[in-house]
């Protein structure tokens, strides 16, 4: 029967006790000393790696804390020292998980500190443009959250306080940086796995009730404005923005262009609760090239979830967050040899044999090492979801300046698609979308 | 030779509501008219007793709500579920994009970063496994994998195998570092897993949820095993729970009057199995790397969630001498613990509990 030798591992291991030596170390834990030594190398490897990045974060909501802020902070060397919200149990909340950091209720005192080196903000889409210039301006890195702006001109006045300011402005977008997404954008772009694609789907269909229609519970202090600010149009663009944004912005990554005509038709057709935003778009972009992109929201009904299809005439790809990718040939076409490498046969939803990507296999395919697009893929990426890996990439811009995920660029054709869209389906017309949306 | 049996619920806490006042589910009802004009105030309306549900970290969770606005109180439900999906998503060793997985996948490679309250909860569970002398330990995850319980089944290690992972098991492995949040396995096998600590954290945070959205009265579960009661009914001092013998599910054994407080139950009634005539169950002493045997059911009651089924697991791998001397520093924490005897005997242990007259 062992000795249970938990021992010091559960005391506070201060990092001048581990600076103190190995031996010491390796005595109080009772590990061996070549252990010890070992794992107070690989500490100081990090240290040196994960330079302390001082952060401020403001709009501490269900996304902003729930997701944006606990990832930043699975980042290595990410201090938060400043956190803002005006809603004062949420600010609270995230005040509880980082004790050195002071709170505020206006960003503007934020902004003035001269200590802190990158903003993260996640307020509602009315406040991103106002927030990331004055950041910008201010000589701060920004991590603003999709979509970029709620319209047009605000996106280009963030576009161009980034090109002037010269720092990092990255938008959340976030299947920029995940694996999958990238590992198709390879099979799509590179190994010309599709053919020639010439249509795009994509759909984004919910049905879980009033509280993923927006319509939630409202705390005792505060208005159902505030809570439910997605419901309302001076400071939401709706289903378009708040999902369309996403899989738009994957449809002009993979096709490399972005929409210059959209019609559209939506309504508030089955949620009739006061909401002034549709619960149900239909949309087609038509891009230069001649490909269009048929897009789907619902709000009525969750079959199929959420994924992106992209129709070529030698194959076709469906990738999404949940499911994957999978690649399915045509009968017309050839097979190819990039092909042994996607593995894992799958199943379609009529029967047809396809294949699962698997992102591991990027490594036999692309030409160039693990270079997939802008990106270099590691193992370093196993275990992480899309989060954690755009806020790496975030930070890893800031640090070393390495390329943007998603930069203003991607976030303003995003947010022009978005906005278009609405305006197609509140006037029932086509619009075309001039050069000069894109333009700053 | 295998034998697993699959029990029904040890308890039902329902009964004891009068009949009147259990929630019928309301006929479908068209989506409601946004009105601008105010609703009877709160205090006007009878007392409802509505419930939400839904499937995660492979249980059933329900939420039981006490009060007057029945909207309002499916809505804090809900978004208290919304939390035990957050959880679950972030400490499933089952998901591959987990934050759990990310430690196993990377934390004998380098230091892995994780975010402030995983970080608490890890170094609650280091201060637990001090605290029982190991018999809570989540760096037990190779063990687990090996003797294949992650899976629902299992098959026996040999006593080598065991030997070679118990030097990768041990919470005492892990290197925490306090100022940025950094954990390091020592043992390139050694895995973590919360297990049912995961499921009392999660309850915990939906409870810190509903009292945001200012819920005074509900009791949370998480597939029966794990119960937080929080307030007490309208009206009353206390949520009352009947823990029955896993044996008959019909004899109560023993009566628990909960207020802010959390119950878990850890049992090899419903889940063990044999190997030449000896019963195991599937909870592991992570000390001897040995199932262990002898310990039918142990029942705990502590402040939090995540304490009582810590603990619950805790003083079953202890047995009932070692808990009892446990339990004597800790006035906060009570058990009720039923082991075999021989000649087929089942001893009850009462730890903080008075013998029912």
């Amino acid at each position: 029967m062992h000795e249970p030798r938990i021992a010091l591992a559960a005391e506070n291991l201060s990092r001048r006790d581990f600076i103190q030596g190995a031996g010491a170390i390796a005595a109080a834990l009772g590990i061996t000393l070549s252990e010890a030594a070992q794992a107070q190398e690989k500490r100081a490897q990090a240290l040196k790696e994960a330079r302390p990045v001082n952060c401020a974060f403001i709009g501490l909501g269900s996304q902003g804390y729930g997701t944006d802020l606990k990832r930043a902070l699975s980042v290595p060397g990410v201090r938060m020292v400043a956190l803002c919200d005006i809603y004062e149990p949420n600010l609270n909340r995230a005040l509880k998980d980082c004790p050195g950091a002071q709170g505020y209720k206006d960003y503007r005192a934020v902004l003035d500190r001269k200590d802190v080196e990158a903003v993260l903000i996640a307020t509602p889409l009315y406040l991103h443009a106002p927030m990331t210039v004055d950041a910008l301006n201010a000589g701060k890195h920004v991590f603003c959250e999709k979509m970029m702006a709620y319209d047009i001109e605000g996106a280009k006045r963030m576009a161009r306080a980034a090109r002037d300011s010269g720092k990092v402005l990255q938008i959340g977008h976030q299947r920029r940086s995940n694996l999958i997404y990238n590992h198709g954008w390879e099979h799509v772009n590179e190994a010309k796995a599709l053919g020639k694609v010439t249509h795009v789907r994509a759909q984004w269909n919910r049905n879980g009730g009033k509280r993923e229609t927006w319509q939630r519970p409202v705390p005792p202090d505060t208005t159902h404005r505030h809570w439910c600010w997605r419901l309302y149009k001076e400071y939401s663009q709706g289903l378009i923005a708040e999902l369309g944004t996403h899989q738009i912005h994957v449809a002009n990554w993979y096709l490399g262009e972005a929409p210059k005509a959209v019609v559209g038709i939506g309504g508030i057709d089955y949620w009739k609760d006061g909401r002034e935003v549709f619960d149900n778009i239909m949309v087609i972009y038509e891009y230069p090239s001649g490909v269009k992109l048929n897009y789907t929201s619902l709000t009525t009904n969750q079959y199929d979830g959420f994924y992106e299809q992209f129709m070529g005439k030698d194959g076709t790809l469906i990738v999404s967050q949940e499911t994957g990718g999978q690649f399915y040939k045509e009968p017309s076409s050839e097979g190819e040899e990039w092909m042994k490498h996607a593995v894992n046969p799958t199943k379609g939803a009529r029967g047809q044999t396809g294949l699962q990507l698997d992102p591991e296999a990027t490594k036999k395919l692309s030409k160039t090492g693990v270079k997939v697009g802008e990106k270099t893929l590691t193992s370093d990426a196993k275990g992480k979801d899309d989060y954690l890996l755009e806020m790496e990439d975030f930070f890893n811009s800031v640090r070393a300046g390495t390329p943007i995920s998603c930069d203003w660029r991607d976030g303003l054709a995003a947010t022009v698609a978005a906005v278009r869209g609405n305006e197609a389906m509140e006037k029932q017309a086509r619009i075309e979308i001039p050069p000069t949306d894109y333009q700053i | 030779m295998l034998n697993m049996l699959l029990g029904r619920a040890l308890w039902r806490w329902l009964d004891r509501l009068p009949a009147s006042h259990r929630d019928a589910d309301p006929p479908p009802a068209p989506p409601p008219a946004f009105s601008p004009v105010e609703p009877p105030p709160a205090q006007a309306r009878e007392i409802v007793y509505p419930k939400v549900s839904r499937a995660a970290m492979g249980s059933l969770f329900e939420v039981y709500l006490a009060g007057r606005d029945r909207d309002a109180l499916i809505a804090a439900g809900e978004q208290a579920l919304d939390e035990i999906e957050r959880l679950d998503r972030q400490l499933s060793h089952y998901r591959d994009d987990s934050d759990i997985t990310r430690l196993n996948q990377h934390a004998h490679d380098h230091w892995v970063r994780v975010e402030p309250r995983l970080y608490q909860m890890l170094k609650r569970c280091a201060d637990l496994c001090e605290q029982t002398g190991g018999a809570f330990d989540i760096a037990t995850g190779s063990l687990v994998k090996a003797w294949g319980f992650h899976q629902g089944g299992h098959r026996v290690p040999s006593p080598q195998e065991i030997a070679r992972l118990m030097e990768s098991t041990g919470t005492y492995r892990i290197l925490f570092d306090d100022e940025d949040h950094l954990v390091h396995f020592t043992a390139p096998e050694l895995e973590v897993t919360l297990g049912a600590f995961g499921k009392g954290c999660a309850i915990d945070e939906a409870a810190e949820r509903l009292r945001f959205y200012g819920v005074e009265s509900a009791v949370i579960h998480g597939g029966q095993s794990t119960i937080y009661a929080l307030g007490a009914p309208p009206g009353e001092d206390a949520w009352t729970f009947a823990i029955k013998d896993p044996r008959d599910k019909t004899t109560v054994i023993q009566e628990a009057a909960l207020r802010d407080e959390a119950l878990s139950t850890s049992g090899s009634y419903e889940q063990f199995f044999e190997v030449d005539g000896e019963r195991f169950s599937h909870i592991l002493d992570p000390r001897t790397g040995r199932p262990v045997q002898g310990m039918l059911s142990v029942s705990v009651v502590a402040p939090s969630a995540a304490d009582s089924d810590a603990l619950s697991t805790a003083l079953f791998v202890m047995g009932s001498e070692a808990a009892q001397e446990f339990c004597r520093q800790r006035p906060e924490v009570r058990a009720i613990m039923m082991e075999h005897r021989s000649g087929g005997e089942i001893a009850i242990t009462r730890i903080g509990f008075e013998h029912p007259e």
